[in-house]
């Protein structure tokens, strides 16, 4: 897979660079701002670029924007940002804007090359990736009585992994049900939480991640 | 007027202005005929002094409330009008027979309305009353009854329309105890008068003497023309008697002027306390426009000089120079400038103006002055403690962002090379080792995050309070409500101060193990972010001491932050719209 990196530290970029050629990615390039991000997708139509949201200039959400371009003139490359915020307000910024092909992990995930390697594939599949860390904090934060009470166990961890952006087959694998209890299970949910049912995993996690972030 | 109609006094004003009309066409036509002779100087006199008593006594009646000797300085007025007219020139029977019964009363009115001047009271209504009476019964009416003026061998008198029986010895008997009553009346009037002004209070008496004394010496002017009649063998008009009764005209119009000076004293007294009053309570925008309009420069400005050599204005903002067409006026207390007055170039030309302006708002413009520094400095404070407030949020900020770009990416690179050296080793307890060492790493950056956050929310400063308070909701223990948060942006020090707020309400809440969600809302008006957080769920006191920090932001920022039971905390800080 071809992937391309935005990051303003040298070091993080060149830990980056090594961890993941080492897994097998062929890393097309590297540039430490946005625009040298932009002009480097022009240049190589990765599958995949890599993004640390915070970037030269301000420091605030270059990143973020930048992907959003490549969402929009690059469809065939995916994006995949890093931010040091466990906040949730960039990623459904970002995955309600390009629920498709888009995804937002912790920066930290990359000393965790399965969970790097996995996104980053997910991503160029067309799938979109919320950090388990994020989805945790959103649906375990505290809240109002409501319908999220009704959920039972296995619900509430079927809609964690939907709220990360697994599709149905990877919650399969992942609690080792089979696909039509996962379904039931799914339906239920949408059921009791009184959201509209969608095939589209990327539409899915939208619903979800407005509903638990509402 | 008050006490009488004003359409009365402008009717009687008329009448009196009559009867002085003919009383100096008739002195003027027959100068040896009437009492005071026909000079000029003479008719001026007599005709000024009835016409002043007149007017004073009016004014005394409408504004100074003094109905008793008010009247009677009036009628003093008339008196001597019609003491002018008791002449055989006159040609008209009524008025001749009017001065008949009324003529000669002069010194008892004025002596009365002298008395009543200096002491108004029972005593004082009864002896001036008596007075004016008996002489008015003795030396008029009585004698007017019994004179027809054909017996007496005056053929060019008018007829007498009183006479009811013609007895010249009665008559002329009469009028000797009309002029002994005179004397003795006169007398009395004018020493009780000078005793009671004597007694009364000194403040009192600086302000009634003029008036008192002039009357006394009309009473006692009086008396001594009635006794020098009596003295004569005939009612003859030689000089001594002229003399006497032009000095009592003298004394009348003396008495009408000190009800003048009154007035005049009374007037300036208001226009000092005036004065005092607002230059008690300085309006800095009235006292230029006042001062502008008093000179007539419309673009007339007001600028005080501050401790540290600039100048602002009447609320303590630092103003530039004045303008090129502009000169400066400096009002100094001692060698100190106190303020300065821009004017317009032009008015120097009318020095005495610019002066005179000063120094009738001198007061006024030092109080200007020291509220202007006072404000200056108030308003330095604040600034100055918003700039500290500010200084430490920019530190705060500043910190935030090493620990995430520096001290954050060096634990990622650690993290990272960890997981090259977990990969790379194939010893057991090296493996083991390493990843022990991975989860130290992530629980430091999990640590670090959540210090990062308490040093400074990135996201208040990034995209605002309500962004802020929903990641805030987010985290925690305790359910948050965001019931309405506008989302447009505030000035940040207006937005840090409502975010702490909150923050600190939540984290107290937690500390108290609320379960009940905490509300929150927040109204923008055009004046004033204002933050409400209701919580259930711990003391008051200790929201008080949470929120202390919260408070001292708001309070820079000219806000206030309100703890009530309830728990119900408000903050309100100032914000432009």
């Amino acid at each position: 897979m071809r992937l391309v990196i935005a990051e303003d530290m040298a070091l993080m970029r060149a830990g980056l660079a090594r961890l993941l050629s080492e897994r097998g990615f062929d890393v097309m390039g590297e540039a430490e701002d946005a625009a040298g991000l932009l002009t480097l997708v022009e240049r190589t139509c990765p599958d995949v670029a890599l993004i640390d949201i915070k970037m030269p200039p301000t420091h605030t959400d270059e990143g973020l924007r930048a992907a959003a371009v490549i969402r929009e003139q690059h469809p065939a490359t995916a994006v995949l940002l890093l931010s040091s915020y466990l906040d949730s307000r960039y990623a459904s910024e970002l995955l309600a804007q390009h629920p498709a092909g888009a995804g937002y992990l912790l920066k930290e995930r990359v000393a965790d090359p399965a969970i790097l390697s996995d996104a980053l594939r997910r991503v160029a599949r067309g799938e979109c990736v919320l950090d388990p860390a994020i989805v945790s904090r959103l649906l375990n934060r505290p809240r109002e009585p409501g319908p999220l009470d009704d959920l039972t166990a296995r619900e509430r961890e079927i809609l964690g992994l939907m709220a990360e952006g697994q599709s149905n087959r990877a919650i399969c694998e992942a609690l080792f049900l089979s696909p039509k209890t996962v379904e039931s299970h799914v339906r239920h949910i949408f059921i009791k939480l009184g959201l509209p049912e969608s095939t589209s995993s990327s539409r899915r996690v939208l619903a979800v991640l407005a509903y638990l972030r509402g | 007027m008050g006490v009488i109609g004003r359409g009365t006094a402008v009717v009687a004003t008329i009448g009196v202005a009559g009867l002085a009309a003919i009383a100096a066409h008739t002195a003027h036509a027959h100068p040896d005929d009437v009492v005071g002779g026909g000079g000029t100087a003479a008719l001026v006199l007599q005709i000024a002094a009835s016409l002043a008593a007149w007017s004073a006594g009016l004014y005394a009646v409408a504004r100074l409330r003094a109905r008793g000797w008010g009247s009677l300085l009036a009628a003093a007025g008339v008196a001597v009008l019609l003491t002018v007219l008791a002449t055989p020139a006159v040609h008209s029977s009524a008025v001749f027979t009017v001065a008949l019964a009324g003529g000669a009363l002069v010194p008892q009115l004025a002596g009365a309305a002298a008395l009543l001047h200096a002491a108004p009271g029972r005593s004082a209504n009864l002896i001036g009353a008596s007075c004016v009476l008996v002489v008015w019964l003795l030396l008029g009416v009585l004698p007017a009854l019994l004179f027809d003026p054909l017996a007496s061998g005056c053929f060019a008198c008018a007829s007498n329309h009183l006479l009811v029986h013609a007895d010249p010895e009665l008559h002329d008997a009469l009028l000797r105890w009309g002029l002994r009553a005179t004397v003795v009346s006169g007398a009395l009037l004018a020493g009780v008068a000078l005793l009671r002004c004597c007694r009364s209070a000194p403040a009192v008496r600086a302000v009634t003497a003029p008036v008192v004394v002039a009357g006394a010496l009309a009473a006692s002017v009086g008396a001594i023309g009635a006794a020098h009649a009596l003295a004569q063998p005939a009612a003859a008009s030689d000089p001594m008697s002229r003399a006497l009764w032009l000095a009592e005209c003298a004394s009348v119009l003396a008495m009408s002027l000190g009800v003048g000076a009154r007035a005049a004293t009374a007037r300036r007294l208001r226009e000092r306390v005036a004065d005092i009053v607002v230059g008690a309570l300085p309006d800095a925008d009235l006292l230029r426009s006042t001062l502008a309009a008093g000179v007539g420069d419309a673009r007339l400005e007001l600028a005080f000089p501050r401790h540290d050599g600039a100048t602002v204005d009447a609320v303590g903002r630092v103003v530039g120079p004045p303008a090129d067409d502009q000169l400066v006026f400096a009002v100094t207390r001692g060698d100190r400038v106190v303020a300065e007055i821009r004017h317009d170039r032009a008015l120097t030309a009318v020095p005495e103006r610019l002066a005179s302006a000063v120094r009738a708002a001198g007061l006024a413009l030092e109080h200007a002055a020291s509220r202007a520094r006072l404000s200056a400095e108030v308003a330095e404070l604040s600034a100055s403690r918003i700039r500290v407030i500010e200084a430490g949020d920019s530190e705060r900020r500043r910190l935030e962002r090493d620990l995430h770009d520096g001290t954050q990416q060096q634990l990622i690179a650690i993290a990272i090379a960890i997981q090259a050296a977990h990969e790379e080793t194939t010893d057991p307890i090296g493996q083991e080792a390493l990843a022990a060492s991975r989860y130290e790493v992530r629980h430091a950056l999990d640590e670090l995050r959540t210090i990062a956050h308490g040093i400074h929310p990135v996201t208040l400063t990034d995209a605002g309070l309500e962004a802020a308070l929903r990641e805030l909701a987010e985290g925690g223990t305790v359910p948050v409500r965001l019931e309405r948060v506008p989302s447009r942006r505030a000035d940040p020090p207006v937005e840090a101060a409502a975010y702490r707020a909150v923050a600190d309400a939540v984290r107290c809440a937690e500390q108290a193990g609320a379960t009940v969600p905490v509300r929150v809302s927040v109204e923008r008006t055009d004046v004033e972010l204002r933050t409400r957080v209701d919580v259930e769920g711990g003391e008051r006191a200790a929201y008080e001491s949470a929120l202390a920090h919260a408070a001292d932001r708001a309070v820079a920022l000219g806000g206030q932050v309100r703890i009530t039971d309830g728990v119900t905390i408000e903050v309100s800080t100032p914000c432009a719209s």
